[in-house]
């Protein structure tokens, strides 16, 4: 009598709460947790690791044989105050509510940070964090000479480039920005990723000055503004410094490109860059892409349109780039628009340690044809670095020896015409036999490029899928999940607007599953089952892969969750 | 009286067959068909849909009624004679600059191709920046551009071309070509001299004369037996025209900021999503390849436009130019039959458009 009874009583408990897949718990020692099973894997920085390659390799529950329509699907969504730029991130086995759950942080743009329950929805804290009194900006502050109505931002400008989170400290970093009638500031935020509560020291206003004679200096000192300067690019955290870059809101002049270091314990800040004090422009935003960094702490970044080398025939004040002639000297490192860099903690600053400006960088200005707009990632366990610009190229360059100027010839290690525009986020991954790099920018086709570790180049015929992508001026963000090289477990996740031009416009999203190995073979998307449907797409958030889940942001003010249904 | 009724009843036959005649003439739909290509990215020679191409941009037609695609993809120049066979002509299939005979020349992403006198075919090689020739005998040289260190006190900007996308090559012999990231329309005398022809370097939407006008990031060229040249303005979504004079003036489109569109009408009131291929017929009618609407578009001679083929929708289907499809259709040529060939970008086909 007793097992019927048993068995009767655990058929009860699943018809009362429903549960997702069976969870495998492998323990291993593990520097974070103490122990660590491959069901429980978090995701703390943007696209997974400072390679920003996207890539969750530890991914035992998804499968090219699951990922169906019949077995896999949305299985919740989560409310949210606002849109959703920040890529969602997951820590797991988090001590909180009352045991270790897997916990899911999002950041809306109405500068409001949320940790719900990863693998079911709760709710465990959610905090507004603009300033009292405030109001986050909105896009109606951001109109300007060139982009009336401002409508890149869709409304509030909160929260946009993605946290970073550090487990030890049990702390997310953010930058929250808000405005007073016509004050802007912006915010370094520290938060406890339990409660909800500012660390010690949190928040810091975000200030900065350089000495230089560039674009809106006074009395020779060029300053942050909270106000023109657009935080895109996800955080970096990089031994024990948080990094941030800034750009601009549709080359409103005046503005410079900036990396800001703060110390991830006091949030002192302790780096301050400038990459064109005497001149104008150089943002840093990369598609909402996260700062590249190696272990050594060094960054890699690429840089948007404005002064290269000494400043040519900037004027300063209106939109767009002055720098319409060669530069003097172009290989002077107080200007680095247009550029990819090496750059290495010294001082109080960043060094450039090695660069890369194309030999037809004024056209590139002329033209708004910015070097840095494709997110940019580093091979792993490789010296290469890949970006792609505006002109359609992607640029494969020694992280090392990135080629620096030269007036006849680009010595990037290789150059690939993509011919589209690479508003978008790549994505790597390794499988059994092949390593591959991923990209789909707008008017393109997704495209697989193996890379080749004998000539350290990409075979330039890639393997493409024909599904018809991304349109207008905002291509794909990618991720990928696989288990390890095992065959079978590598699979290419793609989320960008089904139609219209997410550019400007609210758009609806749409979410593909492929077969890593073989783009061509798509497994699964979000329009096969109107239950599956993402709602309007977020642009610049990739889908965030951790645990059987696939988490997806939205500017629909919600964040769905799929996984096996 | 009798005479004059049969006389009147001839007229009157003659007069409605002439009349269905014109009727089926006009009525007649042109067709879409697939003229070579497997579809898949790939490379091979070979008839039909045994041969293979990589994502293709740019078509020209010679006198013979040969096709010259460049194969960008695939770094060559291939060629379709009129019952699909295709051969490649040129180009080893490796990223290069080298001049050679046939196979043993390189070319590094060619976009566009032009067919000249004497058996000639002209390549804008535009990740090279190089504008190429390829002889009768398949010997490619390089043309006009910097492929050599040049000193620092070279004035001349035009020596280094900055990615042209698009060539014609004029009765005369005179090459034209537009230098897409120098926002510039360019010609090659059959001297060789080389020399601007419209535009300030600058992007711009303005018409005028020579220098006076300017255009943003033009691709497709073409020209007509009176050396009128034909520019698909890329980013301006705008066909411009330049006349023997050298001025420049707007066939079709209206370039303001995001006026991406697919309307059709005359002159201004018409627009174009990323148009980049152009052609003109014989009688003056110009061909786009409007890219981002996956359409072709035609424009009279009087700038009336209206959807050629295409239903808009990415696809690949032949049949009735109103139901047939693209995917990024970026070349296009017109024999002179009026048959219109297009360079279907991401289909990886040559498709042919006939009555």
């Amino acid at each position: 009598m007793l097992p019927i009874l048993l068995i009767a009583a655990c058929l009860g408990c699943k018809k009362k709460e429903p549960v997702g897949p069976p969870v495998v718990v492998i323990t291993k020692t593990d520097t974070t947790f103490g122990q660590q099973n491959n069901e429980h894997i978090s995701v703390l920085t943007q696209h997974n690791d400072n390679s920003r390659a996207g890539l969750n390799n530890q991914e035992t529950v998804l499968t090219t044989s699951n990922v169906n329509s019949s077995q896999f699907g949305k299985l919740f969504s989560l409310t949210v105050d606002d849109e959703v730029y920040a890529q969602p991130l997951v820590v797991s086995n988090l001590t909180i509510g009352s045991g270790m759950h897997n916990v899911l942080f999002i950041a809306t743009v109405n500068n409001t940070v949320y940790a719900f329950d990863a693998d079911k929805g709760r709710l465990y804290w959610k905090k507004n964090f603009t300033e009292l009194g405030m109001n986050p900006p909105n896009s109606n502050d951001m109109a300007s000479s060139w982009c009336t109505p401002y409508n890149n931002i869709t409304y509030h400008i909160g929260i946009i480039g993605t946290p970073v989170i550090d487990s030890l400290a049990q702390t997310i970093y953010f930058v929250a920005r808000s405005k007073n009638g016509s004050a802007f500031f912006q915010y370094l935020h520290a938060v406890n990723i339990v409660t909800g509560a500012e660390q010690p020291g949190s928040p810091v206003m975000i200030t900065a000055n350089v000495p230089g004679t560039g674009d809106g200096n006074i009395n020779s000192v060029v300053s942050f503004d909270p106000l023109r300067n657009n935080q895109r690019q996800g955080l970096a955290l990089v031994n024990g410094v948080v990094y941030i870059s800034f750009a601009s809101h549709c080359d409103w002049n005046p503005y410079h490109g900036w990396i800001l270091g703060y110390n991830s314990t006091t949030l002192q800040q302790q780096i301050v860059y400038n990459d064109t004090p005497n001149g104008e422009e150089g943002g840093l935003w990369e598609s909402g892409m996260g700062i590249a960094a190696d272990p050594q702490g060094n960054l890699y970044v690429v840089t948007g349109n404005g002064t290269v080398g000494k400043p040519s025939t900037y004027t300063g004040g209106g939109n767009g780039t002055n720098e319409t002639g060669s530069s003097a000297d172009p290989t002077d490192p107080a200007g680095r628009s247009e550029s990819a860099m090496k750059l290495t903690p010294s001082g109080n600053t960043l060094q450039i340690s090695s660069y890369f400006t194309p030999t037809n960088y004024v056209d590139l200005n002329v033209n708004d044809l910015d070097y840095g707009v494709m997110g940019t990632l580093l091979i792993p366990n490789s010296s290469y670095y890949v970006t792609g610009a505006k002109n359609g190229n992607l640029y494969l360059l020694n992280k090392d020896n990135m080629g620096g100027y030269d007036a006849v010839f680009d010595h990037a290690q290789q150059l690939i015409p993509l011919n589209a525009s690479m508003h978008c986020q790549p994505a790597y991954y390794k499988g059994s036999t092949t390593e591959f790099f991923y990209v789909w920018s707008e008017n393109d086709q997704l495209r697989a490029f193996s890379f080749d570790r004998g000539s350290n180049k990409f075979i330039t015929n890639p393997i493409a899928s024909t599904v018809p992508g991304p349109t207008g001026q905002s291509g794909a963000v990618l991720s990928v999940s696989g288990n390890g090289t095992k065959d079978g477990t590598g699979i290419v996740w793609a989320s960008y607007a089904m139609s219209g031009d997410a550019e400007s416009f609210l758009t609806p999203g749409v979410l593909r599953a492929f077969d890593a190995n073989n783009v061509t073979k798509e497994l699964w998307n979000s329009a096969q089952n109107s239950a599956d449907f993402v709602g309007n797409y977020a642009k610049f958030s990739p889908p965030t892969i951790a645990n059987g889940h696939v988490y997806l942001a939205t500017f629909s003010n919600r964040v769905i969750v799929y996984g096996l249904k | 009286m009798l005479r004059f009724m049969i006389k009147k009843n001839i007229l009157l036959f003659l007069a409605i067959v002439c009349f269905i005649v014109a009727c089926g003439k006009k009525n007649r739909s042109a067709k879409v068909t697939t003229l070579a290509g497997s579809g898949t990215m790939n490379f091979a020679d070979g008839k039909g849909t045994d041969a293979a191409f990589s994502n293709l941009m740019g078509l020209a037609i010679d006198s013979a009624d040969n096709i010259y695609v460049a194969d960008s993809r695939n770094n060559r120049i291939r060629k379709v004679s009129s019952d699909g066979t295709v051969i490649t002509i040129a180009g080893s299939g490796k990223d290069g600059s080298e001049d050679g005979k046939g196979t043993s020349a390189s070319f590094f992403f060619p976009v566009a191709v032009a067919t000249g006198t004497n058996g000639n075919v002209y390549v804008a090689d535009t990740h090279n920046s190089l504008i190429r020739k390829i002889g009768p005998d398949g010997t490619v040289t390089t043309l006009v551009g910097r492929n050599q260190p040049v000193k620092k006190d070279l004035s001349d900007s035009l020596q280094k071309l900055d990615n042209p996308y698009g060539i014609a090559v004029g009765k005369d012999g005179t090459v034209y070509f537009t230098d897409w990231a120098k926002d510039l329309v360019c010609k090659i005398s059959p001297d060789g001299k080389l020399s601007e022809v419209a535009g300030d370097g600058a992007p711009g939407a303005e018409d005028g004369i020579g220098h006076a006008a300017s255009f943003y990031l033009p691709e497709g060229i073409a020209v007509d037996d009176h050396n009128n040249l034909y520019v698909a303005d890329c980013y301006n979504n705008t066909i411009r025209k330049i006349d023997a004079n050298g001025v420049v003036t707007t066939l079709a489109g209206k370039a303001f900021k995001r006026n991406q569109g697919s309307k059709n009408g005359k002159g201004a009131m018409a627009s174009f999503n990323h148009p980049c291929g152009i052609a003109v017929d014989q009688k003056g009618n110009v061909y786009v390849a409007d890219v981002g609407n996956n359409k072709i578009r035609k424009i009279t001679a009087d700038g009336v436009v209206s959807t050629f083929a295409g239903t808009g929708q990415r696809g690949l289907a032949n049949g009735d130019v109103k139901s047939a499809s693209f995917n990024r259709p970026f070349g296009v040529a017109v024999d002179r039959a009026g048959n219109v060939y297009i360079a279907d970008y991401q289909n990886n086909l040559v498709r042919k458009i006939s009555y």
